[in-house]
């Protein structure tokens, strides 16, 4: 499964960070967040759905690669 | 014209003081899109979907404040004050410019290496009554640590801090009748001035800190006017000072009626008191709700949107929306996922998020790691008579067993 932040939507709220600490870094300068990976690993996909969910942004989304 | 859906709502009556949630429970029930005629008329918006929609969309919803243009706008304040808040009552391309310059001073890692400061100011206000066993929690900490913190992080002489947060604090909760806004404007006006005077000292002699950052700011390869560094000064002001005081305040209510609570910040795990932080952010908004205005005719919510129109979207109702929340009204601790709307959503969200869970964090663990055995004058209590702007608590008076002082 792929990860990506939509980079529009993102507005900082950490929640994905607090939640799955090792897919998304935060940016030192304002604070966004963006995957650390493309692949997620199969024992990983559980928190990066929650991560998902979590973010009030509505700005995560865990996918199938084509 | 078609008849609009009126309500009996208004945010600063008294009746929305004391009982927000049921209100706004109604009103997400049978009126998720009220008129309220409070205030020269303005639409209340209850619902978590049709808030997140309104708050994502700058453009059919401006969040600007020129009262004197063809199409007056008034900010995101209801009633309006009296200067534009910075960037938020300004709408993009200039709000981003902006916001973007002040972002790294509230980063997450900028904060991080603000603890050892948030630590040592909460230390020294905890050791001016700790051997006194008795307490005003709001006025002897959850008001003065953001408050210093505040005004260090402005540039401004620490000696003003109790001004400042007095200005921020009163001006929440008055009501904002004839005769209040006139105090209100009064001391946000005197503050103004002394922010006017910072950015031009600053201009002259630039330092590293956010003040001197907005001051040599330019938008569009133009010096940044005075008074729009002065107005963003103030907004930093405004959502430091007594925002993260209000959500302290009903969290050390709402650990005195539910003492086993307490066990939650014994906990080592620090991403577990985040979580709880946010479920408290969840239940307590400081900040109940924000207006913009409309800018195109249009139909939302089966109802007619017209050019100028203001709108209301209540944070604290969504926030209670029971198709977001399983059971909304209960607080659980560490509930994930908590989408919660207390910083707001789109762009405007709360720039000093970060800060304000920190000094949350900071301050309530101290508190009860210093006065574990607090219990609250519930007589004596003081909650705010206007919620409006800010939900809070004048004064939470509180009896615990004397401890030691830290620094002698």
């Amino acid at each position: 499964m792929r990860l990506k932040v939509d980079s529009n939507r993102c507005q900082g709220h950490t929640l994905c960070h607090l939640v799955a600490p090792d897919l998304f870094a935060l940016s030192e300068i304002d604070g966004h967040a963006s995957p650390t990976v493309d692949e997620v690993p199969e024992e990983m996909i559980g928190a990066a759905q929650i991560a998902a969910d979590g973010c009030p942004e509505q700005a995560i989304s865990v996918y199938q690669a084509d | 014209m078609p008849v609009k859906p009126t309500i009996p709502f208004d945010h600063h009556s008294a009746e929305f003081a004391k009982d927000p949630n049921a209100i706004l429970a109604n009103l997400r029930q049978g009126c998720p899109v009220g008129w309220s005629e409070a205030h020269g008329g303005y639409w209340v918006v209850s619902n978590y979907d049709d808030i997140a929609t309104i708050a994502r969309d700058d453009i059919a919803y401006s969040s600007h404040h020129d009262p004197d243009s063809d199409h007056p706008k008034q900010g995101v304040m209801i009633p309006p004050i009296p200067n534009p808040s910075g960037i938020l009552e300004m709408d993009p391309p200039d709000f981003r410019t902006i916001r973007r310059a002040l972002a790294p001073f509230f980063s997450p890692a900028a904060v991080e290496s603000m603890r050892d400061e948030i630590l040592d100011l909460t230390t020294r206000c905890i050791d001016e009554f700790i051997e006194r066993g008795e307490a005003d929690l709001i006025g002897e900490v959850a008001s003065p640590v953001p408050a210093m913190l505040t005004v260090r992080l402005l540039g401004l002489p620490m000696s003003e801090w109790p001004a400042l947060a007095d200005v921020f604090h009163r001006g929440a909760y008055l009501p904002p009748d004839a005769e209040n806004l006139t105090e209100i404007y009064d001391l946000l006006g005197g503050m103004y001035g002394q922010l006017l005077e910072a950015v031009k000292e600053r201009r002259a002699h630039p330092r590293d800190d956010v003040a001197s950052a907005l001051a040599s700011l330019e938008i569009d390869g133009e010096l940044i006017p005075i008074d729009m560094a002065a107005g963003n000064l103030q907004l930093l002001a405004a959502g430091g000072i007594d925002t993260t005081t209000s959500l302290m305040g009903h969290t050390f209510m709402h650990l005195d009626r539910f003492p086993a609570d307490r066990e939650v910040f014994r906990s080592d795990d620090p991403t577990k008191v985040r979580l709880d932080c946010e479920e408290f952010l969840r239940v307590y908004p400081p900040v109940p709700g924000m207006a913009r205005t409309v800018t195109t005719d249009h139909e939302f919510g089966e109802q007619e949107f017209c050019q100028d129109d203001r709108v209301w979207v209540a944070w604290s109702s969504a926030n209670r929306d029971p198709g977001v929340f399983d059971n909304p009204d209960e607080i659980r601790l560490d509930r994930f996922p908590n989408r919660h709307m207390s910083f707001g959503l789109g762009a405007h969200r709360c720039l000093g998020s970060n800060m304000a869970r920190t000094v949350w964090e900071i301050v309530v663990g101290e508190v009860l790691k210093r006065l574990p055995d607090y219990t609250v004058d519930h007589a004596a209590a003081q909650r705010y008579p206007d919620c409006g702007e800010i939900n809070g608590w004048i004064s939470v008076p509180v009896r615990f067993t004397p401890g030691q002082r830290i620094h002698k």
